[in-house]
């Protein structure tokens, strides 16, 4: 029987701004000044009623004791790759299932002393607080993670998992949408206990595979291993590159951003996902971003449709006087590469063309290295390390002392 | 001449800076000194502090702390001495880096 655990970083972007910030520690904290909405908010925060999407002015209006943040995506890539690199000294069955949560696989039981030595590496090492769940399934683990929050560590012993899942709603459970869920209240199940106790041949009848497979994993029955993901689980697809020295050099700031485009692309094509959403942000080096994003026409996972969009909404937001020092793209919105469906207007099949020139793309790639084949505009900034010269010296920086 | 220093070895093919500098990639971070606080141990302004959080403290270290909100680099046995109150230190400073 496998042990999985699953990680929850606690109120991950504002706990990774405290860890740099340690004047916020403790107060009532809000990510998202650039957007002009609340993205990430402190537990302070949530407690003093604040939602997220909630505009800043309001914020600033009805609570001026709230520190506003801008978002240091940046900052919470570092952070999240450190987190999952500690979890990794105890396992090597890491699956990294979005920037603040992942699962572990143990041979064994790991026992609650190396659990707790996780927690606090992490603590101790990157300064945030993690939670915790341990169980025989991934869905099982997760719903674990979610009894103690924050700075949780809950261990589902089999006894104790029929009274967990009888206070777990159904809407609650990892993977069921709320179309499930509605159709599953409406046939009388309102909590996971009782969906794991229906017969599966009623589960069968019912409803699709995927609530037959969440039926096993109520039960203790792994399905989903690690690493073996459920299609949802990759919502966006980030990518960020912060240059030195800071340019104002537009087709060379451009160039930075065609990189993240083809890298996030290729990421997707891993992946098999295709995306609805593009959203692209450049970072000053005083720290102020500029950000705009668009909707595509088709789900695409192709660099050329997306560095097209990714040009037009460059050339809205380039300031000619600012001086640029990170660039990042987020792919949004991911569905599977071969649901996608094709519009009226005939437009795909002249784009599916490019489909098989980034498969052997990719092949030529694998092959010989990361960026042997790019696209021109990506190619300023390919940096010595995808050049075979070595890696560079990259130690985040936190601050100032005094 | 003398034998070479471990780190004179490798010195054709190239020194590792992070690899000289870091012991635990996961704990290490860079913080900018500001003002002349450290001057005792020829820490200036501007000077880079490399500082790793995983390593347990000793008294003749120079550590980073959080005091009144932010952080501060001190030697570890003036905060033990002192009556600073609320005094939660982060992290050893292992290397100062400065440009010349």
């Amino acid at each position: 029987m496998p042990y999985i655990m699953h990680l929850d970083g606690d109120a991950f972007f504002v706990s990774v701004e405290m860890a740099k910030d340690p004047s916020l520690r403790g107060r009532p904290v809000v990510t998202g000044q650039e957007r002009g909405i609340a993205s990430a908010l402190s537990y302070e925060a949530k407690a003093l009623g604040i939602t997220r999407a909630m505009p800043v002015f309001q914020i600033r209006r009805e609570f001026p004791q709230v520190a506003v943040v801008s978002s240091d995506y940046e900052a919470y890539a570092v952070f999240s790759r450190r987190m999952m690199n500690i979890v990794r000294r105890y396992t090597d069955v890491v699956e990294e299932y979005s920037i603040d949560e992942c699962f572990a696989e143990f041979p064994g039981d790991p026992g609650r002393q190396t659990l707790q030595e996780i927690k606090s590496a992490i603590r101790r090492e990157l300064g945030i607080s993690v939670s915790l769940g341990l169980g025989p399934t991934k869905v099982l683990a997760k719903t674990a993670s979610k009894r103690n929050k924050p700075d949780g560590l809950t261990i589902l012993a089999p006894g104790e998992i029929p009274a967990i899942l009888a206070s777990t709603p159904v809407d609650k459970v990892w993977g069921i949408g709320s179309a499930t869920a509605f159709a599953l209240r409406k046939k009388g199940v309102k909590t996971a206990y009782e969906l794991a106790q229906k017969p599966l041949a009623w589960v069968e009848e019912h409803f699709s595979k995927p609530v037959a497979e969440m039926w096993h994993e109520l039960r203790g029955v792994s399905v989903h291993g690690v690493n073996g993901g459920l299609p949802e689980a990759q919502k966006s697809i980030m990518k960020t590159r912060t240059f030195v020295p800071a340019s104002r050099d537009r087709s060379y700031v451009f160039s930075q951003l065609s990189k993240n485009v083809e890298n996030a692309c290729r990421k997707a094509r891993e992946l098999g996902l295709a995306a609805c959403e593009l959203s692209v942000y450049l970072k000053t080096r005083d720290f102020s971003y500029a950000s705009g994003s668009c909707r595509f026409v088709m789900p695409t996972d192709s660099p050329f449709e997306a560095i097209e969009q990714a040009r037009a909404i460059y050339d809205s937001i380039f300031d000619p006087q600012a001086l640029y020092r990170a660039t990042g793209v987020t792919l949004l919105g991911l569905m599977p590469a071969l649901a996608r469906q094709y519009d009226l207007f005939g437009q795909t099949e002249e784009k599916r063309e490019g489909s098989a020139v980034f498969s052997a793309v990719d092949r030529l790639n694998r092959k010989y290295g990361k960026s042997v084949v790019h696209i021109a505009t990506s190619s300023r900034a390919l940096v010595p390390e995808e050049r075979g010269e070595g890696r560079k010296l990259a130690i985040p920086f936190l601050g100032e002392a005094r | 001449m003398g034998f070479r220093t471990e780190e004179e070895e490798g010195a054709l093919e190239g020194m590792s800076l992070d690899e000289y500098l870091v012991k635990n990639r996961e704990a290490t971070f860079m913080l900018r000194m500001r003002g002349n606080g450290m001057r005792e141990a020829a820490i200036a302004d501007g000077d880079l502090l490399v500082v790793d959080r995983s390593r347990e403290p000793q008294p003749h270290d120079i550590v980073v702390a959080v005091i009144d909100g932010a952080f501060c680099a001190r030697y570890m046995r003036d905060l033990q001495r002192s009556d600073l109150g609320d005094v939660r230190v982060e992290a050893v400073v292992i290397a100062v880096i400065r440009r010349l």
